[in-house]
């Protein structure tokens, strides 16, 4: 059997705009991954243990806060402290250009802003872990 | 899979990582998942598994949710397995359960998504073996939830040791509660969201159904009303688990139904949730025939069958020269004595010339030894040796194949 592809899609922190992720969470699912869904509002602690519990091979982060600067980075950290090291991180929301650099810095491989086709994180995540 | 031994160390120390990896290996089936199921014989039985079915919407993760947290009170240590549909177009799947399963971090919970994959009924094909891992990690109970159900899928009973059969108000009249299916696995019934307008008479036509049935256990079945979003009823609802537990530990099902969800079987007797064979047979390898003498033997294979050999080789093992006829993907293997205490002498002096044995090729004979051990086949080898073209070969006794020599043989 093909190796499924599994993906943890989560909403750190304070903010209750779900439409992205879904409508991303959707997408994946239709390209025949197995998308885990967390919910709103979760810490950074909840969505790396739902990770590993899970056994994904990459997170994804939506955030429409303006908080993605601590919390990205927060959960990458997290993730390698609680051996996720091999766990792709990628985001997405309305993150300003000039955030990004310092995101992929801290770990995060890709970020996806609005307007994005959901074909570009489906070909991203197959390229990385097909 | 690598440094399972390890893994197992690590996952029964608590480490999530550890836990989460074995289940993966369930999840991909075939060798890895039998290799498994291996290191965690024996270390099964110890936990309580709950089931929790009922239609989409009824609240099951809601309730699940709930119950870890009252079971946590108490100190136990939670394992959950919760099924959602895999799209059977793209083979995709959106698991969203743990939204209502948003706890904070917690070492004596651990919740574990799965899809269907293709398995009818309510459940995956791993999920047992998934409950397996999290039973020999030490947790002391482990729920179940179910994919949302219709009618029929009941798949549950054999997966779990009691079932909670959950029911809404507004889905339909009495007639549908009559129905077979999920009315005859349910345990415990529970009428979910019991602050809703026909909530209690959900509970009463639940009832009425109940006392109509033929089995006198069953017309006692308990019906419990809980709201499981507020929490309210949830401890009565626990009460009333292990009650019922009791019961059936004093009845003496609760071992029966343990004893035939841990032996791979299940009440139903239509179980789709099958134990994993992990040996993987791949095809007939090759017919071993007895000769007297390999050149004039190999005349009418070559000269009449126009088939050619690739080669003649000595296995001092087992006394015998090998000559090497393939075929398609099988081959004949003509085998003439060199010894008159050689097994193939021994056979000709007895049967005469004929087909001694014929070989099954599978992908890890390591696994199909330990495989055939536990299903307790009679074997003439227990371990593997080598045979003719350096292939690692067993044979199967006999008296366990209908008197079919039969050898299995893996080759790199």
């Amino acid at each position: 059997m093909e190796r499924k592809i599994r993906v943890l899609m989560a909403k750190p922190g304070l903010d209750g705009h779900d439409r992205g992720v879904k409508v991303v969470s959707r997408a994946l699912r239709d390209a025949g991954f197995e998308v885990i869904y967390t919910g709103l509002r979760q810490s950074p602690e909840q969505i790396v243990t739902a990770a590993i519990e899970e056994d994904v091979d990459a997170v994804g982060l939506s955030l429409l806060s303006g908080a993605h600067g601590y919390l990205f980075p927060r959960v990458v950290e997290l993730l390698r402290e609680k051996g996720g090291e091999d766990i792709v991180v990628f985001g997405g929301g309305v993150i300003p250009e000039e955030d990004i650099p310092d995101l992929k810095a801290a770990g995060v491989e890709a970020i996806f802003t609005p307007g994005t086709p959901t074909s570009e994180t489906v070909a991203f995540l197959r390229g990385r872990l097909g | 899979m690598e440094n399972l031994a390890q893994l197992l160390q690590d996952a029964k120390n608590g480490e999530k990582r550890a836990i989460s990896k074995l289940i993966s290996g369930v999840e991909r089936g075939g060798a890895d998942a039998a290799a498994v199921a291996r290191v965690l014989a024996g270390l099964t039985s110890g936990a309580l598994v709950l089931g929790v079915t009922g239609p989409p919407g009824a609240g099951k993760s809601t309730l699940t949710n709930g119950l870890v947290r009252q079971l946590r009170e108490s100190g136990k240590r939670v394992g959950v397995v919760a099924v959602d549909p895999t799209s059977p177009f793209s083979g995709g799947a959106l698991l969203g359960d743990r939204v209502r399963m948003n706890g904070e971090p917690d070492d004596g919970v651990f919740i574990r998504s799965m899809g269907t994959r293709g398995t009818f009924g309510g459940v995956s094909a791993a999920t047992r073996g998934a409950v397996n891992v999290l039973d020999a990690c030490g947790f002391d109970v482990v729920i179940v939830e179910t994919v949302g159900v219709g009618q029929a899928e009941v798949e549950i009973v054999n997966e779990a040791d009691i079932v909670l059969v959950l029911a809404v108000p507004g889905l339909g009249d009495d007639i549908q509660a009559i129905k077979a299916g999920l009315l005859e696995i349910g345990d415990v019934f529970v009428v979910n969201k019991c602050d809703l307008p026909g909530a209690d008479r959900v509970a009463v036509e639940l009832k009425a159904s109940l006392s109509l049935s033929s089995d006198e256990k069953r017309r006692e079945t308990p019906v419990v009303m809980v709201s499981a979003e507020s929490g309210s009823g949830l401890p009565a609802l626990l009460d009333t688990v292990w009650t019922q537990m009791h019961e059936l530990e004093q009845s003496g099902e609760l071992t029966l139904r343990r004893g035939l969800r841990l032996g791979g079987g299940g009440r139903t007797g239509l179980n789709l949730a099958e134990g994993v064979i992990g040996m993987n047979c791949l095809n007939f390898d090759h017919i071993g025939v007895a000769v007297k003498n390999l050149e004039d033997a190999a005349a009418f294979y070559e000269k009449i069958l126009g088939i050619k050999r690739t080669g003649i080789e000595e296995v001092d093992e087992q006394k015998v020269r090998v000559m090497f006829l393939p075929c398609g993907e099988c081959e004949v293997e003509l085998l003439e004595s060199t010894s008159e205490d050689g097994p193939v002498a021994r056979f000709i002096a007895k049967n005469g010339e004929g087909v001694q044995h014929v070989a099954i090729r599978v992908a890890d004979l390591d696994v199909a030894l330990a495989e055939l051990k536990e299903q307790g086949i009679r074997m003439i080898d227990e371990t593997p040796r080598y045979g003719a073209g350096g292939a690692r070969i067993a044979f199967v006794h006999p008296k366990a194949t209908n008197g079919v020599l039969m050898e299995l043989c893996e080759r790199k």
